[in-house]
């Protein structure tokens, strides 16, 4: 419960300060809609080739866009020297990294429903359920990966050397 | 009875030696102050105590505890303040002590308590970036109490505190043992019973009982 209770505060605390300082929504949803129009004129999309392009273009975006995003919520923390406050608590790490993800992947969310409706306008392609439930899926697995940052994390601030 | 019981303490970075070979020995409920020019080792001595950074070398025992090791169960009862104030920017005094509460798991009727002991009462609704840096620091003061710490560290707490910071310190360490880095040698005296002198990392002479002036 407690691990819960960590990880929500966390996560509800990135969430106000991005609300406060539309920081980071703003500038991953120009991202999207730039990669976006890039690749409509890039590519010389048509009726025939979007829907072979669409998809590609969608992944490179979502990836590129969730990497500023997840990378974004740690490098804030230690640019501010709140990570270390924070990993001066008894509080898990593992609880805090998970708030952050979460934060971090709701805001990537917000950035795909730019970025679903901005791809359907421009490659002319349907937005079906499978589709958004793919980019959904996705963004878990990213907020997962970004796991890899958690070992330096226990090895600095964690209970064993 | 010791709190902090720290034997040939030693910190290596690379090939700079931060720490090197430091005995330490707080008793419960003394004051000690860490002394030393810039880049004497206050910090890392500091930052080893709190948990923050594990020697390289050297045994370390706080309340009986092997501070390299339950460093988790040892963060609930060391209150650390450190260089940086880790404050958020954009949430407000309130709201910074409010989540820590969460991370701390203490009762968020402590906020306001804490805010009339570092003076910020008035201040609390306000974003901590519109926050005068001393009164940052003041902040940072109170997140370190927040938990009601055993033990204090303080990393030169007393920059950018105005003339009431020496009062405000004398507060919160009142009751509890600390160990405080500075380079006001009157504040120490005022503050401390003992001091610790460091050099190039090292212990200078042997730790000075100070005489106490209340």
């Amino acid at each position: 419960m407690r691990t819960i209770a960590v990880a929500l505060a966390v996560a509800r605390k990135d969430l106000t300060s991005e609300w406060r300082t539309r920081e980071l929504v703003p500038a991953l949803a120009q991202f999207v809609v730039l990669a976006l129009v890039i690749a409509n004129f890039g590519f010389q999309i048509d009726s025939r080739n979007a829907p072979a392009i669409a998809p590609g273009v969608l992944w490179m975006a979502l990836v590129f866009a969730g990497l500023v995003a997840f990378g974004r919520a740690f490098a804030a923390e230690r640019e501010q020297s709140s990570l270390e406050a924070m990993l001066m608590t008894p509080a898990s790490p593992a609880a805090i990294f998970a708030g952050k993800a979460l934060a971090a992947a709701l805001l990537l969310v917000l950035c795909e429903a730019v970025l679903l409706p901005a791809l359907a306008l421009f490659f002319s392609v349907p937005l079906s359920f499978e589709v958004v439930s793919a980019v959904l899926l996705a963004t878990v697995g990213m907020a997962r990966a970004e796991g890899a940052d958690t070992p330096g994390i226990y090895r600095d601030y964690g209970d064993q050397p | 009875m010791s709190v902090i019981v720290g034997g040939s303490l030693t910190q290596r970075f690379g090939s700079e030696v931060g720490l090197d070979d430091v005995d330490i020995d707080v008793d419960a409920g003394e004051h000690l102050a860490v002394l030393g020019d810039n880049g004497a080792g206050k910090t890392t001595l500091l930052r080893i105590l709190a948990t923050a950074a594990r020697p390289t070398s050297g045994t370390l025992e706080i309340f009986g505890l092997n501070a390299t090791i339950e460093r988790r169960r040892l963060r609930g009862v060391i209150g650390f303040v450190a260089h940086a104030s880790g404050l958020y920017p954009a949430l407000s005094a309130a709201e910074n002590l409010e989540f820590y509460c969460t991370l701390q798991d203490v009762d968020r009727k402590r906020v306001a308590e804490v805010l009339e002991l570092v003076g910020l009462a008035e201040l609390a609704g306000r974003p901590a970036d519109k926050l005068s840096r001393g009164a940052q620091q003041r902040l940072a003061i109170g997140r370190a109490v927040l938990h009601d710490p055993k033990l204090l560290v303080l990393d030169e707490p007393d920059a950018s505190l105005d003339s009431g910071g020496a009062d405000l310190l004398a507060r919160v360490m009142r009751g509890r043992t600390a160990v405080i880095a500075t380079h006001d040698h009157a504040l120490a005296n005022r503050l401390c019973q003992r001091t610790l002198v460091l050099r190039r990392g090292r212990v200078i002479g042997v730790p000075t009982r100070l005489r106490v002036v209340h």
